[in-house]
């Protein structure tokens, strides 16, 4: 009985709040005035979801698996419709409630009063829904269909702000669609020329979903729309989590993680060069996840439970960090914007962004290599474009005066930075995991966390001095300016690709609809020649001309004259199969 | 006789009747619509009892009925449970067609009749077991179907001329190469009573004609890009004939299936490549041509010649003969286009309307139970069974499906400039009636996905 309730009425408390909540929107449809607003619903609805989530988490154990199967009769197994509620699911559960409160929050006013306010809260119902289904998929491929469902709308929720977002969320979607279609084609040509397994196909196909989702956002324009981004690549990320099975494909981690660490890099890069905060701090979140996923490939068990945790600690981060840096930070008073800023480096850096790497380095503590080096790179760049994007303000007039703002209040961070890195260094001698005696300093066992600890610091530092250079602020101004006029809030190298696709889908589409019609025309023409030298002339002829007297003598019955004879047959026909069955 | 026997031959007769009546009463207005809607209540409450039995004993109600005993050749009749469930779609479609348009003023109640001569023939078709007969069958409803495409745009329109033509052509010669094919291989036993054609155990795949006979296949099913009738026929037709042309291809499609599971096993593995990339093609090929096109109504046609080209991918990664996937196909695609053709003149006044445009979507995007997800999980279950390359083509299928959905959803329903209708219909007034139906025949689609997966 437990057990049903637990297959059963877990799944259907979680579902009911945003069933209860389209019920409710039905009611008061027409009644504008009356009942709570979109935006209380939807916190309602997100409130009530991770209520019951965290009742899961508790109720099913880390090792427990409970499996509701709705099977559907002619269906492979890979396609049974059936959810999967072990503990973990409920804390990507719980992630993506609080994802969504946030932009609740911080950002719903743009997004639910707007001009179709129920039909953008049924858009989103449907992805959050979509979304909840995706988590809970006892099937991959069951998952990837919702998750595209949940993608889909969020798409038409993007959809409703029409104009210039209209027409970057279609662009968006197009490339999307256009990467995942490449990556399919390569795979192909990869497999054909023997060179992937099926491990390697699966892994390495799940990982290119995930970056197409990341690569095709193409234009950034307002914060509320980066919620429902991260949401896209948090349901993308968790798909990419179930995959990964222990020793899936070994042989790619490397190479994936050098992919991963290529594109941290490039997305720092990217950040570093965006003077607009939206676009710079877009970019530092896709560094910071590619990082987190190149650390992933780089540890010895890429499946483990605590890459989970720290997928969605990550992406639950970067939205807080975003609410915070957009919102909270410009109603702030000076004194408090400093210390607050002072806590989110540390704490980021510290705790997301280094740790994870000192993790990995922990691991590694015998032998430096070149990934602990590349990590350490990594770590060093990211640091410096938080410090950017925070001490950065968007809105000051002229580049002297961003650096100058820039400079106020870097003293406090840098101090907290050093006690910081004290304690860390006390912490990580007591725990035990490096020796028993912290003052042991055996260089071996100290060295590869020192490595560490220390690029964050000097990454924080060269921030610093970065922001003292004006060399830098006019070059990022020379080169927002430049660009005012077209696409400001894009960075300048991610902007040359999306001009090229800037008017598509609509060009692109002009275009393969060009080339298909001339395909078809070509194909049309040889059949068509064929028919008209080997039929028409011949057999099509012939037969037209039988069944043209035959079309004659049909209407010519239906004038009348012999109408009469044909319903006395077909009266016959019909006494005679009678009497033949009867008798 | 038993009552399961006397039901299933009025029900063959059925159609004739209504076809007298509606003679009768040709000077009523909307004759069409109420004896249509008395001939498709009668039908499916004939079918009642027999899908009862087809239920309990999906395999032992094989009633033969021998009605045309003079002949050499007995006419028997197969009444199991995946021919019964055609002929309910069957049914349903033709009960759809009946309220929709039939052409011009001038031949209309020709036209009616002659719906119901179709649909008296392609019942026939359906059920006889007689391979012989049943490429007669194909080729006189092919001939009837000449004829109504022909009047219904008026004898002197091209693109009747041109649809009627490659209809009549197409599977005239699908069913005289049957033909040939049948009296080649099959050999005449002598059974108690009657002789009857049974296929010859010697019987190969190596021989000319059924190697003819599978080219006609290949070709019998309209696939882009050089059978473009399809299209045509779902746009510039009038809805009812259209409708009646979907169910004989898939009725065709059903028989030819069934006929190739016998030769399947001794089909080489070339053969079934073959069929396999022509529907990959296909499909690829239908879906490109939906970007190329401006009305809602040409955009909507491009997916059920989508699904037409499935079923030679569905043939292609068969497992021993197990065609449940095309099958579920022929179920599938009548009336999914009956739906189609509907959906394509809404015009999303009433809340009816908007609740069938949000089921319409969800069966559109392939929602778990829905026959497209039924259909699509068959194929892919397939694929990844017969490995990588089968699996990443699935995948190159199903992503360009769902992305064409997304498509059409925007140039329908998001964009602020939406798709016009392309065409004159008298949908478009779309009544709350009309409405019902449409959301009964997707649940009732969802509901014989799910029904037929476990008949036998």
């Amino acid at each position: 009985m437990i057990n049903l309730f637990l297959q059963i009425g877990f799944p259907l408390l979680l579902f009911a709040p945003s069933l209860i909540s389209i019920v409710y929107i039905y009611y008061f449809r027409n009644k504008q005035d009356q009942g709570i607003s979109h935006r209380a619903l939807a916190l309602a609805v997100i409130a009530t979801t991770a209520l019951v989530a965290s009742t899961g988490a508790i109720v099913f154990g880390a090792s427990e698996n409970t499996e509701l199967m709705l099977s559907l009769p002619a269906t492979a197994e890979s396609f049974e419709v059936s959810l999967n509620l072990v503990q973990s699911c409920f804390f990507w559960i719980l992630g993506s409630c609080f994802l969504w409160a946030f932009q609740m929050i911080f950002w719903s006013k743009e997004a639910l009063t707007g001009k179709h306010p129920t039909l953008s809260y049924l858009y989103w119902l449907g992805a959050f829904f979509s979304g909840l289904i995706v988590l809970l998929a006892g099937q991959v491929l069951m998952g990837i269909i919702f998750a595209e469902i949940a993608i889909f709308l969020m798409h038409a929720y993007h959809l409703l702000d029409g104009g210039q977002d209209g027409q970057s969320a279609r662009v968006s979607y197009f490339k999307r669609s256009g990467l995942i279609f490449i990556g399919l084609t390569l795979m192909m040509a990869l497999y054909l020329a023997g060179a992937f397994t099926v491990g390697a196909i699966i892994l390495f196909g799940t990982a290119l979903y995930v970056m197409a989702i990341i690569l095709s956002n193409s234009d950034f324009r307002k914060w509320s729309n980066f919620a429902p981004t991260i949401y896209s690549i948090f349901i993308g990320t968790f798909i990419f989590m179930r995959v990964l099975q222990p020793g899936l494909a070994s042989e790619l981690w490397v190479p994936l993680a050098m992919v991963f660490t290529v594109f941290a890099l490039l997305f720092s890069g990217l950040s570093l060069l965006s003077l607009s905060g939206l676009s710079s701090y877009y970019w530092w979140a896709m560094g910071l996840i590619c990082y987190l996923f190149a650390l992933q490939f780089s540890s010895n068990n890429p499946s483990g439970h605590s890459w989970i945790i720290l997928s969605i600690l990550f992406l639950m981060s970067v939205v807080v960090l975003s609410g915070l840096t957009e919102t909270v930070m410009s109603k702030l008073p000076v004194g408090m914007k400093r210390g607050l800023r002072a806590i989110i480096i540390i704490l980021f850096m510290q705790l997301i962004g280094a740790l994870p790497g000192l993790g990995a380095a922990l691991e590694m503590q015998h032998s430096i290599n070149y990934i602990l080096v590349t990590h350490g790179i990594l770590v060093f760049i990211l640091s410096m474009a938080l410090v950017k994007i925070l001490f950065l303000p968007a809105g000051a007039d002229s580049a002297v005066e961003r650096g100058q703002q820039a400079l106020m209040g870097m003293g406090s961070c840098l101090a907290a930075l050093f006690f910081s890195q004290f304690f860390i260094l006390f912490a990580l001698g007591r725990s035990g995991d490096i020796g028993s005696d912290w003052l042991d300093l055996d260089p071996a066992k100290y060295l590869s966390p020192l490595v560490f600890l220390g690029l964050v610091s000097i990454g924080l530092f060269a921030a610093y001095f970065l922001a003292k250079n004006q060399k830098y602020f006019s070059y990022l101004s020379r080169r927002d300016m430049k660009n005012a006029d077209r696409l400001p809030l894009v960075n300048p190298i991610y902007r040359q690709i999306n001009q090229i696709i800037a008017n598509s889908p609509q060009v692109r589409m002009d275009l393969a609809a060009v080339r298909a019609e001339r395909v078809l025309d070509r194909i049309s023409g040889v059949t068509g020649y064929i028919e008209e030298r080997f039929l028409q002339r011949s057999v099509w002829r012939e037969g037209n001309v039988y069944l043209s007297s035959l079309s004659r003598y049909v209407r010519y019955f239906h004038r009348g004259s012999v109408r009469f004879y044909m319903f006395a047959a077909i009266v016959f026909f019909l006494i005679w199969s009678v009497f033949l069955v009867f008798i | 006789m038993n009552f399961v026997t006397v039901a299933s031959f009025l029900y063959c007769l059925s159609p004739l009747v209504a076809l007298l009546l509606v003679a009768g009463l040709r000077r009523s207005k909307n004759a069409m619509n109420w004896v249509g809607t008395g001939l498709g209540v009668f039908r499916l409450l004939f079918l009642i009892p027999i899908i009862d039995a087809v239920l309990i004993h999906a395999t032992k109600l094989q009633p033969a009925i021998g009605f045309i005993d003079e002949f050499a050749i007995r006419v028997s009749t197969d009444w199991s449970g995946h021919r019964i469930w055609f002929l309910l779609v069957v049914d349903c479609c033709f009960l759809m067609s009946y309220f929709m348009r039939v052409g011009t003023a001038r031949h209309q109640i020709l036209i009616e009749m002659m719906l119901y001569a179709c649909q008296a023939v392609i019942t026939l078709y359906v059920i006889t077991s007689n391979l012989l007969l049943a490429n007669a069958m194909q080729a006189s409803t092919a001939l009837i179907l000449f004829f109504i495409v022909r009047l219904s745009l008026g004898e002197k329109s091209s693109t009747a001329s041109y649809i009627s033509n490659r209809v009549l052509m197409t599977y005239a010669c699908l069913a005289i190469l049957g033909i040939v094919w049948s009296i080649s291989e099959y050999t005449i036993v002598n059974r108690p009573g009657f002789p009857i054609l049974e296929l010859s155990p010697t019987t190969g795949a190596s021989s000319l004609a059924i190697r003819l006979w599978m080219i006609a296949l290949l070709f019998s099913v309209p696939l882009s890009p050089w059978s473009s009738w399809f299209n045509r026929a779902v746009v510039d037709l009038p809805e009812a004939v259209t409708m009646a042309l979907v169910v004989f291809v898939s009725a065709v499609i059903l028989r030819a299936g069934e006929t190739y599971v016998s030769v399947y096993t001794d089909l080489p593995s070339a053969y079934k490549l073959l069929v396999y990339l022509t529907g990959v093609m296909g499909c690829v090929f239908s879906l490109a041509s939906l970007f190329t096109v401006e009305t809602r109504r040409a955009m909507l046609g491009c997916i059920p010649k989508f699904f037409l080209s499935l079923v030679l991918v569905g043939i292609g990664v068969a497992r021993g003969g197990n065609l449940a996937v095309v099958y579920l196909l022929c179920l599938f695609i009548p009336i999914f286009c009956g739906v189609v053709l509907y959906s394509s003149s809404l015009s999303l006044n009433t809340n009816y309307q908007r609740v069938f445009v949000g089921i319409f979507l969800l069966f559109l995007i392939g929602f778990p139970g829905s026959p497209a997800y039924q259909i699509f999980s068959l194929v892919g279950g397939r694929s990844l069974e017969m490995g990588p390359g089968y699996a990443l083509i699935f995948a190159v299928l199903w992503f360009s499906y769902f992305f064409s959905i997304v498509f059409i959803c925007r140039r329908i329903f998001l964009d602020e400039e939406t798709a016009a209708v392309g065409v004159e219909t008298p949908l478009t007034k779309a009544p709350v009636l009309m409405t019902s139906y449409a959301i009964f025949m997707l649940l009732f689609m969802s509901f014989i996905a799910l029904v037929s997966g476990r008949v036998s």
